[in-house]
């Protein structure tokens, strides 16, 4: 290999480098000049890497070879697919995708009537109720909903919460950094690392007691996890940090298939109570925890 | 009589030809929407189909896997523009009830989300399509050039994110809050 005569190596053969499109020749003249230039060389092996994990991630085709509304006649699909699809598309072009995520939704879930009764009373706004409230909440969450749009602040911070609850709630021996004998120093040492009182609640009358807490890492800074638990051993998860308040200051539900978490804010934290998959349970205790924000 | 058989016949034949692509367009679609609900990227490989079954090029002999692509990704940029005209398409419904999968969604998953779709399509189209660079100018139908230097710019910024979530987030985090001496109540 002549390093005078070599044609200079530009983005496309980096980029085809990366995805085995270079031949064995300029692979090799590629590689020689990878090696004099550490920078570009890391750049494509992350490329390499994102391809990998991109395949790994979401490379399983899936398996129905024709979409079932289509393996009709052919004369018939051009005709009858049409118009319900173009009403899904007019749907979506018009609609904010909250309404849309609703529509599919109510398509798969009925009778959530007392998912609503449960909102309601806890004095939201409709608005919210109408787009994010109604499937999760009594109804366990679909399997089929796939994956978020872009996660905002506080569904990060929800996700963070059911990770965390995930984690240490599973602990049969030390689920907790401090137990709630020792109260006094838990407080102390969580609201010096939280920079701000740290109220402990009382979920006696639920029958839940307090077994103590800890110190979590979240997107919106260090959170306090408290954890209690009811005579059948079930575990809840208080988390809380302190942040300025979300644009929407009302209570939302996320949940995995075995962990739920509602997630409200006051002035100056956001919480997140995770247990059960259970959205009007949970904001049955979440009341306990704190009274409902006077909404309007 | 005889045109009405000789298009039935094409017809059939259509479909035959798009079937063995079906399955890479879900999983193209399901990658490029990234929507809560798996319904979006369904009714867009429906209705790509449904498209492709009349489009005139098909019939003219053109390459039924490409302009599936195509028309798979116009469709989708559509969908983008009119789901959220204010916003850039990365910046999607700020409140929705996140499922199972987002707990466990990946990093890569999440370093996809946060780049426009513009990008994430390149990205997508070499990774997981595999197809060659005149393919992919092809489907999103700019010069190939112009195609290198999108795919350029959309997996430098998918390196950004993908190797710099913990550097972002310690940048990110809010300023800390005034300390207080804490002390513990009880609240009933």
């Amino acid at each position: 290999m002549n390093g005078l005569a070599r044609k200079p190596i530009g983005e496309a053969d980096l980029h085809a480098f990366a995805d085995g499109f270079a031949t064995a020749e300029r692979r090799a003249e590629i590689i020689a000049f990878l090696e004099s230039e550490p920078e570009v060389a890391r750049r494509v092996a992350d490329w390499c890497t994102q391809n990998e994990a991109i395949r790994r991630a979401l490379g399983k085709a899936m398996a129905e070879p024709f979409p079932a509304a289509l393996a009709a006649t052919p004369s018939r699909v051009t005709c009858d697919a049409q118009e319900p699809l173009k009403a899904v598309v007019h749907a979506s072009r018009h609609a904010p995708a909250s309404d849309r995520i609703e529509r599919t939704r109510q398509r798969r879930s009925a009778g959530l009537t007392s998912v609503v009764g449960a909102a309601i009373l806890f004095g939201l706004a409709t608005g919210w109720i109408g787009a994010h409230a109604l499937a999760p909440w009594g109804a366990p969450p679909p399997r089929t909903m796939l994956r978020s749009g872009a996660l905002d602040p506080v569904g990060t911070f929800a996700v963070r919460a059911i990770e965390a609850h995930e984690t240490f709630a599973s602990d049969p021996l030390y689920p907790v950094e401090i137990s709630a004998q020792d109260k006094p120093r838990l407080g102390q040492w969580l609201a010096a690392r939280l920079g701000a009182d740290v109220i402990v609640p009382d979920l006696g009358r639920a029958g839940y007691s307090l077994l103590g807490g800890r110190l979590i890492a979240t997107n919106l800074g260090p959170a306090v996890l408290l954890l209690f638990e009811n005579g059948g051993g079930e575990r809840l998860g208080l988390t809380f940090a302190r942040t300025a308040p979300p644009d929407d200051r009302l209570l939302r539900y996320q949940g995995t298939a075995t962990i739920g978490t509602v997630v409200w804010s006051d002035a100056n934290h956001l919480f997140a109570l995770s247990g059960p998959p259970d959205g009007a349970r949970l904001a049955a205790l979440a009341r306990r925890v704190f009274p409902p924000p006077e909404q309007d | 009589m005889e045109v009405g058989l000789l298009s039935t016949v094409r017809s059939v034949s259509l479909r035959d030809a798009i079937t063995p692509f079906v399955a890479g367009l879900r999983r193209y679609a399901r990658a490029l929407v990234m929507e809560p609900d798996a319904c979006i990227a369904e009714d867009l490989v429906q209705q790509t189909v449904a498209r492709a079954l009349k489009d005139e090029r098909l019939r003219r002999g053109g390459n039924v896997r490409l302009i599936l692509y195509s028309t798979l990704t116009s469709l989708n940029r559509s969908r983008v523009r009119g789901a959220s005209p204010a916003r850039p398409p990365s910046s999607a419904a700020p409140f929705v009830a996140h499922s199972p999968e987002t707990v466990s969604l990946s990093r890569i998953e999440r370093s996809l989300l946060a780049l426009p779709s513009d990008l994430r399509e390149v990205v997508l189209l070499a990774a997981l399509e595999r197809m060659t660079y005149e393919e992919m100018a092809d489907v999103i139908e700019v010069p190939t050039a112009t195609m290198l230097a999108r795919l350029s710019r959309a997996r430098d910024e998918l390196r950004v994110h993908f190797n710099g979530t913990i550097a972002q987030l310690s940048a990110a985090r809010r300023p800390s809050q005034p300390r207080a001496s804490g002390h513990l109540r009880l609240v009933k």
